[in-house]
């Protein structure tokens, strides 16, 4: 119970920080263009679903972007104002403590994402319909929580590496790729596909293209929910693991306070 | 002598003390991966969608690249300088102010042209970028036309970087704006008509239809028309950010803002 009131305190602190009407600016005029640049691509197809797919694309896209590298960077706020020691003494642990950092980012900037949403609606001018809903809920849920992961997994590595300046730009885009939040990862060359399968969220966005376009029927769509799930599972275990390290280093450095 | 000895001085210690991604993996990542990422996530979606000529996605985004580094770099110095404290030695110097501004320009030009032509090479072994009828010599011109343009818009958002705290908002607006009014993507005459005023007036837009005519096989002079526009747009941000500079020695020496992020 006392791990719950951690989670909820620390996505409510993360909640007041981040929650302001400039952030929804800055993303906004960053992320929109490149949504609207997608759907600009996508209505041009005369194929079912596509620009319904690259618009929910671009909402995750812009839940990726952002949050990839702002969890990890919080973990380094906490260090430079000195706050980390109060996250170390808890009795929660620091993984409990950023998951609920981590989720008011995801949640903030997924309501943000759903400009990029409507942004890539408005320009693609086309609205299909979804040829499997309820497959299209699963899917949904799926890539929610493998994109929670995914970027979950860079906040203790952006701790341990330093987060040097610059960093995390080729992995924004990356991500992005290796995702296939805009299209079904086969069309990947083939090096890249083998990597994207490592990916929960690559498995899980097939599945939700497919759910939407309808290009595969609801047993082949189950097959990518199976690895979606399993990869879920293996990143969690290895992000608890990096946390523990992050923490370990953290109390054997004294490095609690920069500086 | 002491004029030039002073400006290469500006240039190479601001570029080298203010440009935070000169680090080996930073540099790397934002010179050869983000944009080759950037550009190939262009093409696939438009082989996804079954468009037919997905190249001119990735012609756009080769320009791009050189946007991507000289905005994020630029005004990453500028705000840097601020964060920095250093700020106020720039404006209590007795340099021109001239120098002073396109100095810290100067030091960033090779990375336009380095990563426009890594993006390119990328683009044309990794997913068949067509460059059968590349004329290398418009190539070459219009990417340092390009460069120019595009440096010269990033050191006027530098300006405002300065100014204010958030670099982020001045980096956003030259990404966003520059992919989505560019024609990098969308075409110029399909923008409602008020956006298609604003286009010709950036960086990008007239050189960039100076590069598809290079992929297309043309000559320099064919394209010289679309070269000098370029060159005009920036010249015009030239003197504009630099008449902005000015302004904001001005207000800081008569206020004594900008020292350390003080406003």
């Amino acid at each position: 119970m006392g791990h719950l009131y951690a989670l909820q305190g620390a996505f409510l602190q993360q909640w007041r920080v981040t929650a302001s009407r400039y952030q929804i600016l800055l993303i906004a005029i960053s992320q929109v263009p490149t949504a609207a640049a997608a759907a600009w691509i996508a209505r041009a197809s005369a194929e079912q679903g596509i620009s319904l797919a690259i618009a929910v694309g671009a909402a995750f896209v812009v839940v990726w972007n952002v949050c990839v590298f702002r969890t990890g960077f919080s973990l380094l706020d906490e260090r430079w104002a000195g706050t980390l020691e109060l996250n170390l003494l808890s009795r929660s642990p620091l993984t409990i403590v950023m998951l609920g950092k981590s989720l008011a980012f995801v949640v903030f900037f997924a309501m943000v994402g759903l400009l990029s949403f409507a942004a890539a609606l408005l320009v693609a001018n086309e609205v299909a319909s979804i040829e499997h809903p309820a497959s299209f809920a699963l899917s949904l849920t799926l890539v929610v929580l493998a994109v929670v992961a995914l970027q979950f997994l860079f906040a203790p590595l952006s701790f341990l590496v330093g987060a040097q300046g610059g960093f995390f730009n080729a992995i924004m885009p990356l991500g992005v790729v290796l995702s296939g939040f805009f299209y079904p990862i086969s069309l990947l060359p083939n090096w890249f596909e083998w990597l994207a399968r490592l990916l929960p969220t690559a498995w899980a966005m097939e599945a939700l293209i497919w759910s939407i376009n309808g290009k595969e029927d609801i047993g082949r769509v189950a097959l990518n929910w199976v690895p979606a799930v399993g990869l879920l599972v293996a990143f969690a275990i290895i992000e608890v693991a990096l946390f523990l390290r992050a923490e370990k280093r953290a109390r054997l450095s004294g490095g609690l306070t920069e500086g | 002598m002491d004029r030039v000895q002073n400006f290469y001085l500006q240039a190479y210690l601001s570029y080298r003390g203010l440009f935070h991604w000169l680090t080996p993996f930073p540099y790397f990542s934002n010179i050869v991966l983000a944009p080759f990422l950037t550009l190939l996530n262009f093409i696939l979606i438009g082989r996804f969608a079954s468009v037919g000529d997905v190249d001119r996605f990735g012609i756009g985004m080769v320009v791009y690249a050189i946007a991507w580094i000289y905005v994020g770099g630029v005004t990453q110095s500028f705000s840097n300088d601020r964060s920095g404290g250093t700020l106020h030695l720039l404006f209590g110097s007795p340099a021109s102010r001239a120098s002073a501004y396109f100095a810290r320009g100067v030091g960033h030009f090779y990375n336009g042209p380095l990563t426009a032509v890594s993006t390119t090479l990328l683009a044309v072994l990794v997913i068949d970028l067509n460059a059968g009828d590349l004329n290398y010599l418009t190539y070459a011109v219009a990417i340092v036309v390009v460069s120019i343009g595009v440096l010269m818009f990033s050191l006027l958002l530098g300006n405002f970087a300065a100014l204010y705290q958030d670099w982020f908002l001045f980096l956003s607006i030259g990404y966003g704006g520059l992919l989505g009014l560019t024609g990098v993507i969308i075409p110029v005459d399909r923008l409602p008509t008020v956006l298609e005023g604003v286009a010709q007036g950036l960086p990008i837009t007239h050189g960039l239809q100076a590069l598809r005519g290079a992929f297309a096989g043309e000559s320099v002079a064919s394209v010289s028309t679309d070269l000098l526009l370029e060159l005009a747009v920036a010249g015009a941000y030239a003197l504009v950010g630099l008449a902005v500079f000015t302004l904001i020695d001005r207000a800081a020496r008569r206020r004594g803002i900008l020292a350390g992020g003080e406003e």
